[in-house]
């Protein structure tokens, strides 16, 4: 089957009240950066085809910025990756975030994607994504999991939420988690942790007529330090295997694992590990192993639970 | 005067005695591509970038399942898509002809199969629409409105001959075992009962992707019943036209032309099918153009997988006595002895190969020859860690070709034959990787060096003869060579001095018309750009009865070198032959007064005169001089030569000479399972260097490529329904530039061991092909473990007992 898009209207909105009030209408998706929406487009992956494309990019006021105002970072839904990755003000005090950026994708995309899609990006599962919607899985509204008993070397390595083992494939969300971000929306202010949710077919709460507007993440406490690793097969493009984010130092010891579960895995159980603790090895690999403790291997996965208790514990040393 | 510029008596056939006539461009780095703005400002025009004017568009059914059967398919919905034309249907009245032995794809086709062997699969209907979206909407009606009953598969070479294991075809086949083959050279059994040492290896190699960046697209046109034109994108389109009456008898008179090809090689039999399948929708529409479009083509597998054993007897200094195989996998090309009888001095060696029957997909020799670079390299490699040797010193002891070794070939063939006996490709291909590598220094056992930063060390050789080492070095039954449409190559010069050869071929983006032209300017004494070529690649274009002889496929510079080389200096002669010549003009054409003109060059012989930058000179008096142009502009309606290729005894080109070796330096992380690449190092014998860039960019492919399918390209399948699910650039990683870290360099020596013009090796996919299993050896020097191929993280993380 060609990747051929089919017809659909495309509208630009002039405002943010003109954006909701067109997504209320049945069919209708925005767009931003498109490197995901147009994807899912071309390749049929969903029960139904957008009839209405609503252009976010042209909203006035712009919804791409980045300030810090009053020790508070505040990145518009529209930023760019790549102006994220390249933020001097980002890069100062939540370098997790500034890294996580750098490592989306790959400079192209970067320079198209926006943290508000990143945040909200469909899963990434190779059934949920196979053309044509080949698999109508539990995410789509079907019945069975088909990673469950079929291939899943790369799904959760923490069970099952509303019958479906993928992971949420974002790169920014767990820098989010562990930096204790906010996401405002047209409707409400959102803490990170409640932000990503197994939907039908998304990844977050948010309603259909409900848009992301703003990201916010206070300062770090004083001594604290952030960072993000990330193992994928490839260093240039792929999507994370197992990413990991960190903020320690201070009162604060966030931790947050990625692709290991339907929704950013925060690592309680390794976070405890460091807590009044002065890093060293010892620490990190105890709070390495403390963060899959309760993970639960697929047929196939077994390996990912090895790569997820390195990443934590190679975060925990990075933010020595 | 001999027949051919510079071509000593009884030298025509033994090109590898040839020298070029000068080497103003051949050899030289920093010529301009003629086929780069093209391709890099997006101009060039690809098979479905085409429009032909009036042309309907074919889409057929793709079968969902690994294996199933067709039980109802209702086409009234989808026949009311607005722009659908046509919906062919399985249980039409057949179409054609239906009988090929072996291959299963070109054996359903023109009769469209109702039973599927792959997921994938041309299948069960074909939609003729105005436009591709008509067909699509067409097809995705026709999916659910088709019944099905699956059937049973198998993903796993060893599972499908399991005495337990389903037959998956019973109308056919007893058993699983599509076909087997036993080759034994020497005596085996007797070699490895008298070798002092045994082992046995076993070796797992996980399917990768055809990964093709374009999809098959071909169009048919009706020029009467019985003729049609066709223009395809795969690298065999050339085939078709011997193969296209084959099927579809009515066709009595075929014309084919390439596109300028993306990506879809190897696999004749997948090519042939969406032709086959254009030709007849073209056939059922009143013989309107068709465009028939195969967008699964990326289904179409690499050719690497199977499961490899391996006996082998050995002597206590790493000399291999004998080899007893057990190949099973299902390759389209599994001729798996020729590496290693090409490169080696054992005598005894035995191979049985069985193919079973698996539902994994079309095998596509687009990336083929892992699998028998993989036997061979496997085996002495293995030998070497069983000694704890250098296994570099193991390929040294065991070098040579069809049992003997490398001294009776320099007694027996490189002096006798003419070649430069002092050279010793394998020999000189190591001196200089070592040195590359710091092979010397960084060697060690395997496992035993952890750095710093946690990680293992580990560093790779592997090794192979460079094929293709002669003219016409093809596996083709003979049936099929002489249904080939093969011709000769001609060569004309244009009223202006301009020289065009002709001859039809294949685009396949290794900067052809520069290597070719300099060939030709070099032999002629042209300037580079007033040679052309005359290709047909689009449709806008006439084919010509001229044909290169290798379309530009694995032997294109062996073969069509020495065809060039050859030309050229035919060509020279008859110029200069000209250059003596009173013109007589006849008419006033180019404001030149008709009447009899003394020769340019009067009263001397062409031994006498030399060309260059395309100008005729008396070699003793060098300011005598005409252009080639003033000559053409009088005789250019005679000014036409051509050539076939020198038709040379394959007992005189045999034995392998030319070599190549690769070497890898990784650090394998043993938390993580990842490799991370520190330095590559390629080497190849090339014989003779035409053009040093274009030799270097197949390098730097290959190694990529083989970087690639080492270390974690891998196809998955479902496993309940045999769908393949990484079907695309994203989910399937095809690595790019900066997935190796660190440098990759690239050598090249030219010891003129080859049997091609001037002693040229080919280069073709001979990296790609010993790159893809290096990592196996440089990841077991590491982590001390072997890992089977492809040696991804999971893989890695398994063998350390921590996956």
């Amino acid at each position: 089957m060609s990747n051929l898009l089919r017809e659909f209207n495309h509208v630009n909105a002039k405002s943010l009240d003109e954006a909701v009030g067109l997504l209320s209408e049945t069919g209708a998706q925005a767009i931003a950066g498109g490197t995901d929406l147009l994807g899912t487009m071309k390749l049929y992956i969903l029960r139904d085809y957008p009839r209405l494309i609503v252009n976010l990019k042209t909203i006035a006021p712009s919804l791409d910025y980045i300030t810090d105002q009053d020790g508070v970072l505040k990145i518009g839904a529209l930023t760019k990756l790549g102006d994220i990755a390249k933020s001097d003000v980002v890069n100062k005090k939540w370098s997790a975030l500034s890294q996580a950026a750098q490592k989306t994708a790959s400079p192209h995309i970067r320079e198209m994607g926006t943290i508000g899609g990143n945040i909200c990006q469909l899963p990434r599962c190779l059934y949920f994504r196979k053309k044509w919607n080949r698999f109508d899985c539990a995410r789509k509204g079907g019945n069975a999991c088909y990673a469950l008993s079929g291939e899943n070397r790369y799904h959760s390595i923490f069970g099952a939420v509303k019958s479906c083992v993928d992971v949420n494939p974002s790169d920014l969300a767990p820098a989010l988690v562990a930096l204790n971000a906010s996401v405002v929306t047209t409707k409400r202010t959102i803490h990170c942790e409640q932000f990503w949710d197994v939907a039908i077919p998304n990844t977050t709460v948010l309603a259909p007529d409900e848009l992301v507007k703003e990201i916010q993440i206070p300062a770090p406490s004083s001594g604290a330090k952030s960072t993000f690793i990330k193992f994928a097969l490839r260093s240039s493009i792929d999507f994370p295997i197992v990413n990991c984010a960190a903020l320690i130092g201070g009162d604060a010891a966030r931790i947050c694992l990625n692709a290991v579960y339907n929704k950013p895995y925060r690592a309680t159980k390794a976070e405890d590990q460091v807590k009044g603790k002065a890093i060293d090895d010892t620490v990190a690999e105890l709070s390495g192993n403390a963060s899959v403790q309760d993970a639960i291997a697929l047929p196939f996965n077994k390996w990912k639970i090895q790569i997820a208790k390195t990443m934590v514990a190679r975060a925990v040393l990075a933010c020595k | 005067m001999t027949t051919y510029y510079g071509i000593k008596d009884g030298e025509e056939y033994k090109p590898w005695l040839w020298s070029l006539s000068s080497a103003q461009y051949a050899g030289k780095h920093g010529l301009t591509r003629r086929d780069g703005l093209a391709k890099c400002n997006g101009t060039a025009v690809y098979a479905r970038d085409f429009q032909m004017a009036g042309a309907l568009c074919a889409k057929s059914m793709e079968a969902p399942y690994a294996h199933a059967k067709i039980l109802s398919m209702d086409t009234a919905r989808a026949a009311t898509v607005p722009g659908v034309r046509k919906i062919i249907k399985y249980d039409d009245p057949p179409i054609g002809v239906a009988s090929f032995d072996g291959q299963r794809y070109p054996g359903a086709l023109p009769t469209l199969p109702s039973e599927n062997w792959w997921a994938g699969e041309i299948c069960g209907a074909i939609v003729v629409a105005d436009n591709e979206m008509a067909c699509d909407e067409a097809l995705k009606i026709l999916y659910q409105d088709t019944e099905w009953e699956k059937l049973p598969f198998h993903l796993d070479c060893e599972r499908a001959l399991a005495s337990d294991a389903a037959v998956i075809y019973p109308d056919l086949l007893k058993n699983n075992i599509y076909d087997e083959e036993i080759e034994e050279y020497g005596d085996v059994d007797s070699a490895l009962q008298s070798s002092p040492n045994t082992i046995d290896v076993v070796i797992r190699q996980t399917a990768d992707s055809a990964a093709v960046v374009q999809g098959a697209c071909d169009f048919v046109k009706y020029l009467h019943d019985d003729e049609i034109e066709y223009w395809g994108n795969h690298e065999t389109h050339f085939l078709f036209t011997s193969y296209t009456p084959v099927f579809l008898p009515w066709i009595k008179r075929v014309t084919g032309h390439g596109f300028v090809n993306a990506g879809v090689f190897g696999h004749v039999w997948g090519g042939l099918a969406n032709h086959l399948m254009a030709a007849r929708a073209a056939k059922e529409t009143n013989g309107r153009p068709v465009k028939h479009l195969f967008d699964s083509a990326f289904y179409w597998l690499g050719d690497e997988v199977g499961t490899y054993k391996a006996t082998i007897g050995y002597k206590d200094n790493g000399e291999v006595t004998a080899v007893k195989y057990h190949h099973i996998n299902t390759g389209a090309l599994a001729d798996q002895l020729t590496q290693i009888r090409q490169s080696c001095k054992c005598e005894n060696i035995y191979s049985k190969k069985t193919f079973p029957c698996q539902n994994l997909g079309a095998y596509h020799c687009y990336r083929h020859g892992a699998n028998m670079v993989l036997t061979h390299v496997e085996t002495f490699n293995q030998v070497a860690n069983e000694l704890k040797m250098d296994p570099t010193q193991v390929a040294l002891i065991n070098d040579g070709s069809l049992g003997h070794d490398m001294a009776w070939i320099t007694e027996n063939i490189k002096k006798v034959q003419g070649f430069d006996a002092s050279r010793d490709s394998l020999k000189e291909c190591l001196a200089i990787g070592k040195e590359a590598i710091g092979w010397d220094t960084k060697w060690h056992q395997p496992g035993i060096k952890k750095l710093e930063n946690g990680s293992y060390h580990g560093i790779g050789f592997v090794w192979s003869h460079t094929w293709y080492h002669r003219p016409n070095d093809s596996n083709e039954p003979d049936d099929l060579k002489n249904r080939l449409p093969w011709g000769p190559l001609g060569l004309a010069v244009d009223a202006f001095g301009k020289v065009i050869v002709l001859g039809d071929n294949v685009e396949q983006g290794v900067n052809r018309d520069t290597t070719y032209a300099s060939i030709i300017a070099d032999e002629m004494g042209m300037k580079l750009e007033d040679v052309a070529f005359k290709f047909a690649n689009e449709p806008a274009e006439q084919r010509t009865p001229f044909d290169f002889h290798s379309h530009a496929d694995s032997r294109g510079m062996t073969t069509n070198s020495t065809m060039l080389g050859r030309l050229g200096k035919k060509a020279k002669d008859m110029v200069l032959s000209f250059a003596m010549q009173p013109r007589v003009i006849a008419g006033g054409w180019g404001g030149i007064t008709p009447g009899n003109y003394p020769p340019l060059f009067p009263n001397k012989q062409p031994e006498e005169l030399d060309i260059k930058d395309s100008v005729i000179y008396e070699i003793a008096n060098p300011a005598n001089q005409a252009t080639v142009a003033d000559l053409a502009a009088v005789f250019h309606t005679k000014m036409f030569v051509w050539d076939m290729v020198p038709d040379i005894d394959p007992e005189l080109q045999t034995f392998s000479m030319g070599r190549q070796c690769h070497f890898m330096e990784v650090e394998v992380d043993p938390e993580t399972g990842k490799v991370k690449v520190e330095k590559l190092v390629i080497v190849n014998d090339a014989g003779r260097l035409i053009s040093p860039e274009t030799y270097a960019g197949q390098q730097y492919g290959g190694a990529y490529m083989g970087f690639g399918r080492s270390t974690f390209e891998e196809v998955i399948f479902d496993p309940t329904d045999g769908v393949r699910l990484n079907d695309d650039l994203i989910s399937y990683p095809v690595p790019v530039m900066n997935d190796i870290e660190g440098p990759i360099v690239c050598h090249q020596i030219e010891t003129g061991l080859g049997y091609a013009a001037y002693g040229m090796i080919g280069v073709g996919e001979n990296i790609g092909a010993c790159v893809a299993n290096l990592s196996r050896y440089a990841v077991h020097n590491a982590i001390g473990k072997w890992v089977d191929l492809c040696t991804s993280p999971k893989k890695i993380l398994e063998a350390l007992g921590k996956g």
